[in-house]
């Protein structure tokens, strides 16, 4: 939640509450410090009212305690709050002055006078309490007065300490919030801009052009979409030749049943109508190749579709068929299949081999010979591996890289090839991470067999370095087991 | 032979029933599964060609169906080239052979003619391929009407063949099928057998094929 939430909110939200707190602290302590003394001094000066009492009545005995008008006058003279004062005798009974003060009974000593706020007849008052001779006993003195003056003072404490700060935390909220949205607006106006180039797609963007933050995540996008662009181009070259490609032998299917149409010779009929065969053979050998093709990519594999499998299987799977075909082109097809067992995609993995074993028939004159091999890694960190060998024309070094591409096939090479197998089975190498190599075949090391018709011959070999040689691999879901 | 084919293409349906017919095969065609599904008890056909990807019920529902019913009909399978995974599936269900769509049509006639051969051949007690005949319970084998002289483990061999006339049987099938005897054989103990037959089976056009490196293969009498 937090992780997706705009970047103005945390600036804010990590901003403000720290900056209201401060704001808070540097009232409140000064209110506090300012507070305290002032009213320690409306409280002395109470005080002062209860001492000169005191004095009034220090030489008189209990009976004797009078407080004159004149000096009961200068008692209670205050121009703000009303003052109450009471003096009793030590048995707590009223000699002089309010009543009202006699509700609470005697507390303080000699030694310790005391101030308290307490409610008089329904109102807060300040009271000082002091117990004070008179004569030879111990009166006290208690000394009230309103709230009023404390009241005013604390209002006035208050308004000074908030309303400066007060005006500082506005300032600082408007700042932080103005200084937010314009260290953003760079970036708003780059997606803004983003967005307009988007519906163009993208374009390479400088990173130059936008803030050191946003400069990583465009260096990143101008890479995906350089590696989006060059797959989209190299999507649409397959596709145009592979339309050219399929429209040749359909070229030439049209051609052929056009003719059947227009002649009445059923010889010559037939001869067109197995021409339209042998065409449709084509497409239909091109488009099964397009589709395996596609289905090979290594960038639309899926790891949890790998599962334990073993190359002789397969291999002695595709033989019924490879047979067959082998016999009608009067080629020796032979086996030398050991247990291969490795990890993989059992059926392209099936595609590759028969594809290798295609590739071998196709280009090998009758009266040759294809073998297909496969055998276990030979060591701890050796790798299972296949080869098939055949004793064709073979393929020249300087053209081991380059047939390996899309549609690409040797100059002069008789047969319908469409140049698709032999880039299927790198696609497939590819999703395996297999080694894929094009050597001479081994009879071409042979001095004996370098006759008239010597042939150099291909053995295409693929090692498969990932192979659970060592450590066999979990047991795959049921699902991944074809 | 009798023979259903069923197919819900009509180009594919009308090129594989008029080959079959112009061979001289009495077939039936329908688009669909069910039909089949519904009188597999009381059809009796040759051979049976299936469509995997029929619309309704499906081939491999059908191939199901049938085998469940007890109806051993060799059936090929037909199925779509991005389905290789529905060709070991239907193996597994009983499909007795499958062709990859588009197919040549000479090669389904020769196929649908295999089947019903091998069908023939390990029909009952005995098994038949052309003048060669191997009765099972008597342990008995003529070719042409005379009587084969076979020993005990040249009779296996043959019989292994037989039984998967035009198949390709590897070398560790057969070993797997003479070593009942828990007697160890030598590597090339099969080879010796199968030289053997074949000097046997020379002159009646009977031929066991090799496949280099991996067994053999019956051929199918011509």
């Amino acid at each position: 939640m937090e992780r997706n939430s705009s970047l103005r909110g945390r600036l804010l939200r990590g901003l403000l509450p720290a900056v209201f707190l401060i704001i808070v602290a540097s009232a409140v302590f000064p209110y506090l410090l300012a507070l305290r003394p002032a009213e320690s001094a409306f409280d002395r000066a109470l005080g002062d009212g209860a001492y000169a009492i005191a004095t009034i009545i220090r030489s008189l005995p209990p009976e004797q305690v009078v407080i004159d008008a004149q000096a009961e006058g200068a008692i209670r003279s205050d121009s703000v709050d009303t003052v109450l004062f009471a003096v009793l005798d030590p048995e707590g009974r009223l000699l002089a002055g309010d009543a009202a003060l006699l509700l609470r009974p005697r507390a303080a000593s000699q030694a310790n006078p005391w101030i308290h706020t307490e409610l008089v007849t329904g109102q807060p008052m300040r009271v000082f309490s002091l117990v004070a001779p008179c004569g030879r006993a111990n009166c006290e003195i208690r000394i009230g007065e309103t709230l009023r003056k404390r009241d005013a003072l604390r209002r006035g404490t208050l308004l000074a300490a908030f309303l400066p700060e007060g005006a500082l935390a506005l300032f600082i909220v408007v700042f932080v919030a103005l200084g937010v949205r314009r260290a953003l607006a760079p970036l708003q106006a780059y997606s803004a801009r983003l967005l307009q180039l988007g519906e163009l797609g993208w374009q390479e963007m400088d990173p130059e052009e936008t803030v050191a933050e946003v400069r990583p995540l465009i260096r990143a996008l101008n890479r995906s979409a350089a590696a989006l662009r060059s797959a989209a181009e190299a999507q649409q070259r397959f596709l145009s030749t592979a339309a050219h490609q399929l429209r040749t032998p359909l070229a030439g299917l049209k051609a052929s049943a056009d003719l059947a149409q227009l002649t009445t010779d059923p010889e010559q009929m037939h001869l067109q109508l197995a021409q339209v065969s042998r065409s449709a053979d084509r497409v239909a050998r091109l488009a099964n190749q397009l589709l395996a093709l596609a289905r090979s990519d290594p960038r639309v594999q899926r790891p949890e579709e790998l599962a334990p499998c073993d190359l002789a299987e397969i291999c002695a799977d595709l033989i019924e068929d490879s047979l067959r075909r082998a016999h009608a082109a009067n080629i020796d097809l032979g086996f030398e299949l050991n247990p291969a067992p490795l990890h993989g995609h059992p059926l392209l993995l099936r595609e590759l081999l028969a594809n290798l074993i295609d590739n071998a028939l196709r280009y090998t004159p009758g009266g040759g010979r294809v073998t297909v091999r496969c055998g276990p890694a030979a060591h701890a960190d050796g790798s299972t591996w296949l080869e098939v060998e055949d004793d064709g024309p073979g393929i020249p070094a300087d053209m081991h890289e380059s047939v390996l591409g899309r549609f690409v096939r040797l100059p002069g090479t008789p047969g319908e090839g469409s140049g698709l197998g032999l880039a299927i089975v790198k696609e497939i190498c590819e999703t395996h991470h297999a080694r894929l190599q094009l050597l001479d075949s081994r009879a071409s090391a042979d001095p004996v067999r370098h006759g008239v018709d010597w042939r150099p011959g291909l053995r295409v070999r693929v090692e498969f370095a990932d192979a659970p040689a060592v450590s066999p691999p979990p047991s795959p879901p049921l699902a991944a087991r074809v | 032979m009798r023979i259903l084919v069923v197919e819900d293409d009509p180009a594919i349906a009308e090129a594989v029933v008029g080959a079959l017919r112009l061979a001289g095969h009495e077939v039936d065609h329908t688009e669909r599964g069910e039909p089949v599904v519904r009188s597999i008890e009381k059809d009796h056909y040759d051979v049976a060609v299936l469509d995997l990807g029929l619309p309704g019920v499906d081939g491999m529902t059908v191939l199901r169906d049938l085998r469940a019913a007890k109806q051993s009909v060799p059936v090929l399978v037909l199925t779509a080239r991005d389905a290789i995974e529905d060709r070991v599936r239907g193996l597994e269900e009983g499909a007795d052979d499958y062709m990859v769509k588009p197919f040549a049509l000479p090669e389904v006639i020769a196929r649908i003619n295999a089947l019903h051969r091998r069908w023939l051949a390990t029909r009952g007690d005995r098994l038949v391929n052309g003048p060669l005949v191997l009765e099972l319970a008597s342990r008995r084998a003529t070719l042409s009407g005379a009587a084969l002289d076979l020993p005990t483990r040249e009779w296996q061999v043959l019989e292994c063949l037989l039984r998967r006339l035009e198949k390709v049987v590897s070398k560790e099938e057969i070993n797997a099928a003479l070593a009942r005897d828990a007697e160890v054989l030598s590597d090339n103990a099969v080879e010796v057998y199968v030289s053997r037959l074949r000097a046997k089976l020379d002159q009646s056009g009977i031929r066991i094929r090799t496949v280099r490196g991996f067994g053999y293969l019956l051929e199918s009498a011509a």
